[in-house]
C-alpha cells in the first residue's frame, strides 16, 4: 500500500465519520457546550463565600453571647448564647460541604468539617479536660471540641438550667472550656471565610474535570457530605451499620440541644441547592442540573433524580418535630424511612452524575488506548 | 510456507531494532515505576489498604509486609536499568518480570491494558538475547557480543504489538461506539478546556471522527507499520494518536510506552542511527564484534524446537484469549465476561454504585455498608460495576464481622449501573445472596441480562 493510498484510508473515515454524525444531528442536533465557569462562579458567589461569610459572622455573634454569659451567668445571658449558637449551627449546615481548597486537611490539620463540626461530642473527654483545666486542644479528640461540643456545654440535658448555670458558677475551667471553643470555631470559620476572596478567582478558572479541577473537588466534597447526611445523620443513630446491636439515639448530631432534625433538613437543603444551582438567597443559576442539560442521558437523570429527591423530600416532612434522638427510640420507621429515601437517591448523585458529566473521582491512571 | 517461516523466525537477522527496544523498554519501565512511586501509589496499592481483590486463580499469593513492598520496588527500579544498560540483562529482564507481574496481581481492582502488555513484554525480554550489543555485559565479557539474532527473537515483539492494536480495533466496532459515539460523546465534552484543540470536543461531530477514526487507526496501524512504504508515516499516525488521547485522558504513561515499543517495527538503518544516538549521550565505546568469533545464540536443534512450540502457543493463545466472551451468552460490556486480557481500552463508559447489606444471624438484623470504611475510591469505583469483585468483597464482609463477633448469614447487594449514559440499572438480583455463590469461569446466570433499547 503507498502513502497515496493511506492518505485516501484516512479520508474515507473522516467521511464515514461526518456522515455517520450527520444522520444522527437529524434527531439530535444539540451540542454539547457548556459553561462549567458559570456554574462554578454561582457556586462560589452564590453558595460557599456566603456561606462561610454568614457562618463566620454568626459565630462572631455567639462569641459576644457567650463571653456576657461566662462574664454574668444567668438565665437570659444563657438563652442569649443559645440562639446564638442555633443561628451558627444552622447556616453552617451550608457551609460544612466545602471542605477543599481553604477549608481543606493540610498536614496535622484536618478539614474544617472535622475540626470544628465533629459529632457525637463526648460528654466524658468534655468533662476529663475541664477537670485537668486543659483548653489548650492539642489532641486528637476532635470530638471534644468545635460546634457541639458547645451544643453539650450550653444544652445538657438531664439537669434543669439552672444547675446548668450553677456548673459555671462554680468552675471556672467550664468558662475557659466553653469560651475556647468557641473562639476556635469562630477563628476556624473567619479564616477560611477570608481565604475564599483569595481562592475565588483561582477556583472559577480551573474548570477542567479531571482530578485537580474545581469541579472534580466540588462534586467529590458535595458526595462526602451527602454520604455524611445519610451515614452519621441517619445511619448510625439509627442502628443501621452492620455488627450493631441497638440505635444509638445519643450518636445524632445535636443530642443536648434537640435540633438535629431540623439541621439535618437544612443541610438537606443545601444539597438540594447545590444540585439545582440555587444560590443561599434564592437566586436560581447554573449548577449540576444545568450542566445534565447539556449532555448525553442527562433530561432522563434530572426526571429520575427530581422524582427520588421529592420522595426523599416527603420522607423529611413526615419526621415528627421534636427531638430526632426521641424519634429514633419511639417512632423508628419515621426516621429510618428517610435514611432508606436518602440511600435509594445516593446513585443519582453518585455514579449516575459522575458517569454523565465524566467527572475523575480518583487518581489512578485509566487505561490507555 | 516453509520459506516464510524460515525467513520470519528463523534467518539471522541485524540485532539493532531488539538493542533499541530493550534501551527504550527498559528507559519506560524505569520512567514508570519512578513515576508510580513518586505519585505516592505504594502506600495507596499496597500499605494504607484493607482489602485485596484477587484474580482468579492467584487468590493465595499474599500482600507483602510494608518494607518488602519498599524493597521490590527499589529492585524493579534497579532491573529496569539493569535492562536498560543490558547489565546483568538476564536477571534483570526475570526479576523485572516477576516483581512487576507480582505487584499487578496482588490487586485485581487496578487491572490496566497496559500493566499486562508490560508483564507480557518484560516475560518476552527474559528469552531474548537482547544485551548482546550495545551493553555493559558485552563490555564486561566481548564474548557475549553478537551482530545477528534470529528474526523471531525481534519479530515477536512486532506480533504482540499488532494482536493489541488489532484487538483494540475490532473491539471498538460496536453499536455505542461507532453509531451512538459514546463513550466519546461524554468524555471529549469533559475535556472541552484543552488549548488549541478543546473547542472542537463541543461537538457532536468531533465525537464519531474521532469514534471512527480509533477504529481504523487500530484495525490497520499494525499492518502499515509492517509495509516498508507507510511505516514512517504509519509511526507518526501512532506518535499523532497517542499524544492527543495521552493529553485528553488520564492514562498515565501508556501513549510514551506504545510510541516507543512501536519504533521496533523500523529497519537497522534507523536503530544503528538511533543506536549511535544512545552512544553519544552516554559516551560508551562499542566493544568491536567480530562474528565469526562467536556461535549465534539458540542454534541447538532441542532449542529451536522448544522456542517454537513455546511462542506457537503463546500467540495461539493471545488470539484466541480475547475471543472468549463469546462462549458467554450477554452483552459482554454488562456482564464482564472475557472482558479483561482482550485489550478492551479506553471502551465504555460505565459506573455504578454498590450499597452492601449484611445480615447477622443472632440478632437477624441487617445492616448496611459504609464502603469507604473498607475501601479507597479506586477500589470502590471498580468494585461497583464487576460482578466478580462483587462476590470477592461480599467474602470480605463475612470474614470481617464474624471475626467481630457477628453470624453472617447472608451478605445482598443493591448494584445500579450505567454504561455509556443509560439511566441506571440493577446489575445482580438485589435479594440474591452472596455467599451462596462462587466465581468461576462458568456464565454468572445471576447477572441480570442486559436488554438494548
Amino acid at each position: 500500500m503507498t502513502i497515496k493510498a493511506s492518505i485516501k484510508l484516512f479520508l474515507i473515515s473522516v467521511c464515514i465519520g461526518f456522515g455517520a454524525c450527520q444522520s444522527d444531528d437529524k434527531e439530535d442536533n444539540q451540542t454539547q457546550s457548556f459553561d462549567r465557569k458559570a456554574m462554578l462562579q454561582q457556586y462560589a458567589d452564590g453558595l460557599i463565600i456566603p456561606a462561610y461569610s454568614q457562618s463566620s459572622s454568626k459565630a462572631e455573634v455567639l462569641r459576644l453571647k457567650v463571653a456576657a454569659f461566662i462574664a454574668n451567668p444567668g438565665i437570659i445571658q444563657l438563652e442569649e448564647a443559645r440562639t446564638a449558637w442555633k443561628q451558627m449551627a444552622f447556616i453552617w449546615q451550608h457551609a460544612s460541604g466545602f471542605n477543599f481548597g481553604p477549608a481543606a486537611e493540610a498536614g496535622l490539620k484536618k478539614s474544617l468539617n472535622e475540626e470544628i463540626a465533629t459529632f457525637p461530642a463526648s460528654k466524658t473527654k468534655i468533662e476529663q479536660y475541664i477537670n485537668a483545666a486543659d483548653t489548650s486542644f492539642s489532641n486528637f479528640d476532635r470530638d471534644s471540641r468545635g460546634i457541639y461540643a458547645i451544643d453539650f456545654l450550653l444544652f445538657e440535658t438531664g439537669i434543669t438550667d439552672q444547675a446548668l448555670i450553677e456548673k459555671y458558677n462554680h468552675q471556672i475551667w467550664r468558662k475557659h472550656y466553653l469560651m475556647a471553643c468557641t473562639n476556635t470555631v469562630a477563628a476556624g470559620l473567619q479564616s477560611v471565610s477570608m481565604q475564599w476572596t483569595a481562592y475565588r478567582e483561582s477556583f472559577i478558572a480551573n474548570n477542567g474535570t479531571d482530578i485537580g479541577s474545581s469541579v472534580s473537588y466540588f462534586y467529590n466534597e458535595f458526595l462526602k457530605s451527602y454520604e455524611g447526611l445519610k451515614n452519621y445523620k441517619f445511619g448510625i443513630p439509627l442502628g443501621r451499620r452492620p455488627g450493631q446491636t441497638t440505635v444509638l439515639p445519643e450518636n445524632v448530631e445535636a443530642y443536648h440541644s434537640g435540633y438535629s432534625t431540623d439541621l439535618a433538613k437544612e443541610q438537606w437543603n443545601c444539597m438540594q441547592q447545590i444540585w439545582e444551582g440555587i444560590a443561599l438567597d434564592g437566586t436560581n443559576g447554573t449548577g449540576f442540573k444545568e450542566y445534565l442539560q447539556s449532555v448525553e442521558g442527562g433530561e432522563d437523570l434530572i426526571t429520575l433524580t427530581r422524582q427520588q429527591t421529592s420522595n426523599t423530600q416527603q420522607s423529611f416532612n413526615a419526621l415528627p418535630a421534636g427531638k430526632l434522638s426521641d424519634v429514633i427510640t419511639q417512632q423508628f420507621d419515621k426516621a429510618d424511612a428517610v435514611h432508606t429515601e436518602l440511600q435509594k437517591l445516593t446513585r443519582f448523585y453518585k455514579s449516575d452524575l459522575s458517569s454523565l458529566l465524566g467527572i475523575t473521582i480518583t487518581f489512578n491512571s485509566g487505561d490507555g488506548d | 510456507m516453509k520459506g516464510w517461516i524460515q525467513h520470519a523466525w528463523f534467518k539471522q537477522i541485524d540485532i539493532a531494532p531488539l538493542v533499541s527496544f530493550r534501551i527504550l523498554f527498559g528507559a519506560a519501565t524505569f520512567i514508570s515505576t519512578l513515576r508510580f512511586c513518586l505519585s505516592g501509589w505504594i502506600g495507596e496499592h499496597f500499605i494504607h489498604t484493607h482489602v485485596q481483590f484477587k484474580y482468579f486463580g492467584f487468590e493465595w499469593l499474599p500482600l507483602l509486609s510494608q518494607q518488602w513492598i519498599y524493597l521490590i520496588h527499589i529492585l524493579m527500579l534497579l532491573a529496569s536499568l539493569g535492562i536498560l544498560f543490558g547489565a546483568f540483562y538476564r536477571w534483570s529482564a526475570i526479576i523485572f518480570f516477576v516483581l512487576f507481574t507480582y505487584c499487578e496481581l496482588v490487586d485485581i481492582t487496578y487491572y490496566l491494558n497496559h500493566y499486562y502488555f508490560v508483564s507480557l513484554v518484560s516475560l518476552m525480554m527474559c528469552i531474548v538475547p537482547a544485551n548482546a550489543a550495545y551493553s555493559v555485559d558485552v563490555w564486561r565479557k566481548p564474548s557475549l557480543g553478537q551482530t545477528l539474532v534470529p528474526a523471531w527473537s525481534i519479530n515477536i515483539f512486532r506480533a504482540q504489538l499488532i494482536v493489541v492494536y488489532f484487538f483494540a480495533g475490532i473491539a471498538k466496532i460496536n453499536y455505542d461506539w461507532l453509531i451512538r459515539a459514546l463513550p466519546l460523546k461524554i468524555w471529549l465534552p469533559a475535556n472541552d478546556t484543552l488549548p488549541v484543540i478543546g473547542w472542537l470536543f463541543q461537538y457532536d461531530a468531533t465525537a464519531y471522527v474521532f469514534s471512527w477514526a480509533g477504529m481504523l487507526f487500530d484495525i490497520s496501524v499494525g499492518y502499515f507499520l509492517c509495509k516498508k512504504e507507510t511505516r514512517l508515516w504509519a509511526w507518526l499516525v501512532v506518535v499523532f494518536f497517542h499524544l492527543i488521547t495521552g493529553w485528553m485522558f488520564q492514562i498515565g504513561v501508556f501513549p510514551m510506552v506504545m510510541i516507543v515499543s512501536t519504533l521496533i517495527f523500523f529497519g537497522n538503518t534507523f536503530h544503528h542511527r538511533l543506536l549511535r544516538f544512545f552512544q553519544r549521550i552516554i559516551r560508551m565505546k562499542q566493544v568491536e564484534v567480530s562474528e565469526q568469533n562467536h556461535t549465534p545464540y539458540y542454534q541447538k536443534p532441542l532449542v529451536k524446537a522448544a522456542l517454537t512450540a513455546f511462542f506457537a502457543t503463546w500467540f495461539t493463545f493471545q488470539v484466541l484469549f480475547p475471543l472468549r466472551y463469546v462462549l458467554y451468552p450477554g452483552n459482554l460490556y454488562w456482564t464482564e465476561e472475557g472482558y479483561r486480557f482482550s485489550w478492551r481500552v479506553m471502551l465504555m463508559e460505565k459506573a455504578g454504585t454498590a450499597t452492601f447489606y449484611v445480615t447477622d444471624a443472632t440478632t437477624g438484623k441487617e445492616g448496611v455498608v459504609d464502603n469507604a470504611q473498607f475501601l479507597n475510591p479506586h477500589q470502590e469505583k471498580q468494585l461497583s460495576f464487576q460482578p466478580d469483585l462483587i462476590l470477592q468483597y461480599a467474602q470480605f464482609l463475612k470474614t470481617y464481622y464474624e471475626e467481630r463477633g457477628a453470624v453472617v448469614s447472608k451478605v445482598r447487594a443493591e448494584v445500579y449501573v450505567t454504561l455509556n449514559a443509560r439511566p441506571s440499572r440493577l446489575l445482580i438480583s438485589d435479594q440474591q445472596n452472596l455467599l451462596e455463590l462462587t466465581d468461576s469461569w462458568q456464565h454468572k446466570n445471576w447477572i441480570i441480562p442486559f436488554e438494548t433499547e
